[in-house]
């Protein structure tokens, strides 16, 4: 029985205006709770904390959203996380806050729509529509699209690099935005005798795949190809880019020379040794025999205007650098692969000030001070450590014996020229006509019965050439003959380090006087015709970095028997001193019509020039040129001089990701350890090898070469499972080290805290027994 | 001032002076570094960036953050200590802050006791230490915002089993809110509440900081939370001393 209210208390009715006090009081400061946080949440306002500032938008990404006034779509396609490689994962979460970022700064305007593709679901068949492809069964692409325009990001991760210090998402996101919503693409005059668009090969065959660079340039701009024979180049065309442009006329270098004057930017991609070039001649898969186009030079040069602008490109050296080797294994490097160091790159230039690896492949160097008018600005260039070496380097594998030993007499012979070499660099000013005498007369027409195209066969009417040759109308031959190494004898200064076809391709066109050698060069020749019969194939070099860096592995040529070199090709100007020699450029044709040639160009005009063209052949090692700073170099280039500054501050920015640099240091201390046993094992082949040299005659020199073989086939075998046995040491060393840190922060800290909690406890029941 | 460090102390020395808080720290510190680098792979993923090491800290906090903040008041309450300690000059709200605060260096000790990793990632490779301070700035206010729940939660029940389950509920649909697969089921078909459960998810705001983003917003949710629940927590205490 409750007790009664007594009259007059209000004690009830104050508790229950207390209580509803208390709640009003609750739902008043709940109420402010949601309201500021649902207006922070209106709110992109950040911090950024990282280094790089990865998470701001760059000054570029607003400029191109700025422009846009149309409505974009960014669709995000993804397989379930579950479904996604564990590396992938992370990903989705900062693409997403890209996109985010994104739609933060047009709302109105940028919408973003993600999609969970499962198989057999309708967001498949969407994504399919598209143009989208699963990689591996994932799903991971971007769809923008504006009005009728869509453009792909295919596969999102390839944005992410996992061993270099570079996202390119903002970049992807960015070039994409801005290819759809333009109106009209700059154009982009492209002058190279290689297949950068890829080829489709008759009868079903293989054929070569699109070029990456290719088709990052083609996202940007229209590409229009111009001949190496032109004699015209269009006004239009916004930029000139020449890669590897061997077989260029001497019109079409004037027709180039008249287009800078005229206003034009020109990029240039020289090549003392293409090693595209080298295979093209090669019997492509799939293809009925004598049916592959004919070979492309390896050399290029723009000799004639080089000269004018006061440099010289060697067209017969390569440049190795010991400072830039980029490392094949535990035990060697190749000084002729250069991995650029950041010494090595100009940070003063928009171009170049964000990125980081560079790997150049056979690269050539430029020699000479800017003419009078011009300014030179070196973009990127090679170690103190470095000298030039016979081309002939070039064509030897690596991964094969005697390429080996080249290396390791490189390696040994090795003379630094104590300065470092152009690779890259820009010249701008007004530029001088390298033509004072006008327009240069066309080359004179082939003789009748032999080829007009590339190759030479005897009998074919022009154009009709296929098929690997060596000199016209001959059978091809192997493109390497059993190789020896030579004493190291003195080349004469200014001679051509060319050896015969076989072995190494003739330079492309007379190559300036070069100047005199610093050192003597190593020479590697072929053997006499009498030597026993070498092995038929000659896979293209294996260019395999190290295990700790991304390995990819060069895309191995077929094994259908190696094809020689390059035969002349009339596109060629002739040898200096033979028949029929370039003549000295006719005046002008009296045409009142004609235009009058520039002598000198009528603003400041610009140039690049690059002393290596593999550097974008991502078809030779696709992980490695795809992952590092070798295409945004490219398209910087043509950014720059197309005008294009937005695209360039975005290119490359720095990442989030910060790889286990360290781990490599570990398995290098772990193989040094053993490396000077297995330097003397090299040195005793080479003392082998050195005594077959040393036999006067033929026959002894043969029997010399039987026993020694057996020799070095056991010795290389030795080495190979000593390397084996490294690498596997190596791998274990690194395992432990890693076991190491792991346990140690799982079970160490919980050790100490322990230990102390016990301490704690153990003196507090001294204290208390003590009282 | 004076006062909530007099509450301050005393609460800490109770963590310390018994094995409560060693037991939790070691527990926090095996539970992080074991799912870090065994179920996270942290040393296979090459990447010394301690992004994964951070996302795993929401979901040990929605046990430790409990573990922690349950005896706050719980324990008061079932001693019958809670009168005798507003009845002593002392404002509840100093109280409260106090005791939290002491609850915070315990979850701070805990942080601490992940250094290790730090000095493994700058051994291994070079991290970036803004991003690294950015991650331990987020774990910590979800820790700390996981025991103001967890205060709020315990001044309501004497059992401290009780306020355990329930924060823990509680902490969990926080931490599942705005959990990726949770985002992508809902936005197709309701991306307002894909937004909201983005909006107080703690797993969200800590996986953006992780990767060295400090939004605004998480920063508001964060702080605005724990002072939501600590004012939750004080008038529980004066309706119950009503």
């Amino acid at each position: 029985m409750s007790t009664p209210t007594p009259p007059g208390d209000t004690t009830p009715v104050r508790a229950k205006r207390g209580w509803l006090l208390t709640s009003a009081g609750v739902a008043l400061v709940a109420g402010i709770f949601l309201t500021v946080n649902w207006f922070f949440s209106l709110s992109s306002a950040n911090l950024d904390f990282t280094e790089a500032k990865v998470h701001t938008l760059s000054a570029g990404t607003e400029s191109i959203l700025k422009r846009i006034d149309t409505d974009v779509t960014i669709k995000l396609y993804v397989s379930p996380e579950d479904d996604l490689m564990p590396q992938f994962r992370p990903v989705i979460g900062q693409v997403e806050g890209w996109l985010q970022r994104y739609h933060e700064l047009k709302p109105d305007l940028i919408k973003v729509q993600k999609f969970v593709v499962e198989r057999t679901s309708e967001e498949e068949q969407e994504a399919g529509t598209t143009g989208l492809q699963p990689q591996q069964g994932m799903w991971f692409g971007i769809a923008i699209t504006c009005l009728e325009k869509t453009t792909l990001i295919p596969w999102v991760p390839a944005l992410f690099s996992p061993f270099v210090d570079e996202d390119r998402i903002e970049f992807g996101l960015s070039s994409g935005l801005s290819e759809v919503t333009s109106a009209r693409k700059k154009v982009l005059g492209l002058m190279s005798p290689l297949k950068l668009a890829g080829d489709a090969m008759p009868f079903g065959g293989g054929g070569q795949p699109t070029w990456a660079i290719y088709e990052m340039l083609k996202s940007q701009y229209e590409i229009k190809n111009i001949e190496l024979t032109t004699t015209k180049i269009d006004p239009t065309v916004d930029v000139l880019l020449l890669l590897h442009p061997a077989g260029i006329t001497d019109e079409a270098q004037w027709a180039v020379d008249q287009y800078l004057l005229g206003g034009g930017h020109v990029i240039a991609f020289l090549d003392t040794y293409n090693l595209v070039a080298s295979q093209s001649g090669q019997q492509q898969r799939g293809m009925p025999p004598g049916m592959s186009p004919g070979a492309i030079p390896t050399g290029s040069n723009l000799a004639k205007l080089l000269t004018a602008w006061g440099y010289i490109f060697e067209s017969d050296k390569i440049v190795a650098d010991m400072g830039y080797a980029t490392p094949m294994g535990p035990n060697n490097s190749n000084p002729l692969l250069l991995t650029l160091g950041t010494e090595g790159i100009d940070r003063s230039t928009d171009i170049t000030k964000q990125l980081n690896d560079f790997w150049f492949i056979f690269s050539g160097t430029f020699t000479g001070t800017p003419a009078s008018g011009l300014t030179e600005k070196i973009l990127l260039k090679t170690s103190v450590k470095n000298q030039m070496v016979e081309t002939s380097y070039a064509s030897a594998n690596p991964g094969s014996p005697s390429g080996q030993q080249q290396m390791a007499r490189l390696n040994r012979s090795f003379r630094p020229e104590g300065k470092e070499r152009i690779l890259a660099f820009e010249l701008t000013g007004k530029f001088k006509t390298a033509f004072p005498e006008g327009k240069p007369a066309p080359p004179p027409p082939a003789p009748p019965g032999q080829g007009g195209g590339m190759g030479g066969m005897g009998g074919l009417p022009p154009g009709m050439n296929f098929g690997p040759q060596g000199e016209a109308g001959e059978p091809g031959t192997a493109a390497t003959a059993p190789i020896e190494v030579k004493a190291p004898e003195a080349a004469p200064a200014g001679s051509p380090a060319a050896a015969p076809a076989p072995a190494a391709p003739a330079p492309v066109a007379p190559a300036p006087a070069t100047p005199s050698v610093v050192s003597p060069p190593v020479t590697i020749e072929p053997k006499p015709a009498d030597a026993p019969a070498p092995p038929a194939a000659n896979p293209a070099p294996a260019l395999t970095p190290a295990p700790a860096t991304p390995a990819p592995a060069l895309t191995p040529a077929p094994t259908a028997p190696a094809v020689p070199a390059a035969a002349p090709s009339p596109l060629l100007p002739p040898p200096a001193g033979a028949a029929g020699a370039t003549p000295p450029p006719v005046a002008p044709s009296g045409d009142p019509n004609a235009p009058v040639p520039l002598k000198e160009s009528t603003k400041d005009g610009m140039v690049f020039l690059v002393g290596d063209t593999d550097m974008l052949a991502d078809i030779l090692a696709q992980q490695q040129i795809l992952q590092n700073s070798n295409l945004p170099f490219a398209v910087n280039l043509v950014d720059q001089a197309a005008g294009d500054k937005d695209l360039m501050s975005i290119r490359s920015r720095g990442s989030a990701r910060r790889p286990f640099s360290t781990i490599k240091l570990v398995r290098d201390e772990a193989t040094s350890k053993i490396r000077d046993q297995l330097k003397s094992m090299d040195e005793e082949v080479e003392k082998i090898n050195a005594d077959i040299q040393s036999q006067k005659t033929n026959k002894d020199r043969n029997a010399a070469l039987m026993s020694g073989w057996k020799k070095m086939e056991q010795k290389s075998r030795e080495i190979a499972a000593r390397k084996y046995q490294l690498e596997k040491e190596a791998n274990k060393e690194v395992k432990s080290k890693l076991n190491f840190y792991q346990w140690m922060n799982i079970i160490l800290v919980p050790a100490i805290i322990a230990g102390i909690g016990l301490l704690v406890l153990i003196i507090r029941k001294l204290k208390t027994s003590a009282r | 001032m004076r006062h909530i460090s007099i509450i301050f102390k005393r609460e800490l020395a109770a963590y310390f002076n018994n094995p409560l808080a060693y037991v939790l720290i070691i527990i926090f510190s095996v539970l992080s570094m074991g799912l870090t680098f065994v179920i996270g792979k942290f040393l296979d993923l090459n990447d010394a960036s301690l992004t994964n090491f951070f996302l795993f800290h929401p979901w040990i906090y929605m046990i430790f953050g409990p573990a922690i903040g349950m005896r706050l008041w719980s324990e008061e309450h079932r001693m019958g200590t809670t009168e005798l300690l507003l009845t002593m000059p002392i404002s509840p709200w100093q109280a409260i802050v106090g005791k939290f605060l002491a609850a915070c260096v315990v979850l701070a000790a805990a942080l601490l006791s992940t250094i290790p990793i730090v000095v493994t990632v700058y051994i291994l490779g070079s991290p970036d230490g803004q991003m690294i301070f950015s991650g331990y700035l987020g774990s910590f206010l979800v820790g700390a915002a996981t025991i103001a729940i967890t205060c709020a939660i315990s001044a309501l029940t004497r059992s401290q089993i009780s306020c355990l389950l329930i924060s823990v509920c509680i902490c969990f649909l926080l931490v599942l809110a705005g959990f990726p697969s949770v985002a992508d089921f809902l936005r197709p078909t309701m991306p307002w509440l894909a937004n909201l459960g983005n909006g107080i998810s703690l797993w969200w705001h800590q996986s953006e900081m992780a990767r060295g983003l400090v939004r605004l917003q998480s920063l508001a949710y964060l702080t605005t939370l724990i002072a939501f629940c600590l004012y939750l927590t004080s008038v529980i205490i004066r309706s119950k001393r009503a």
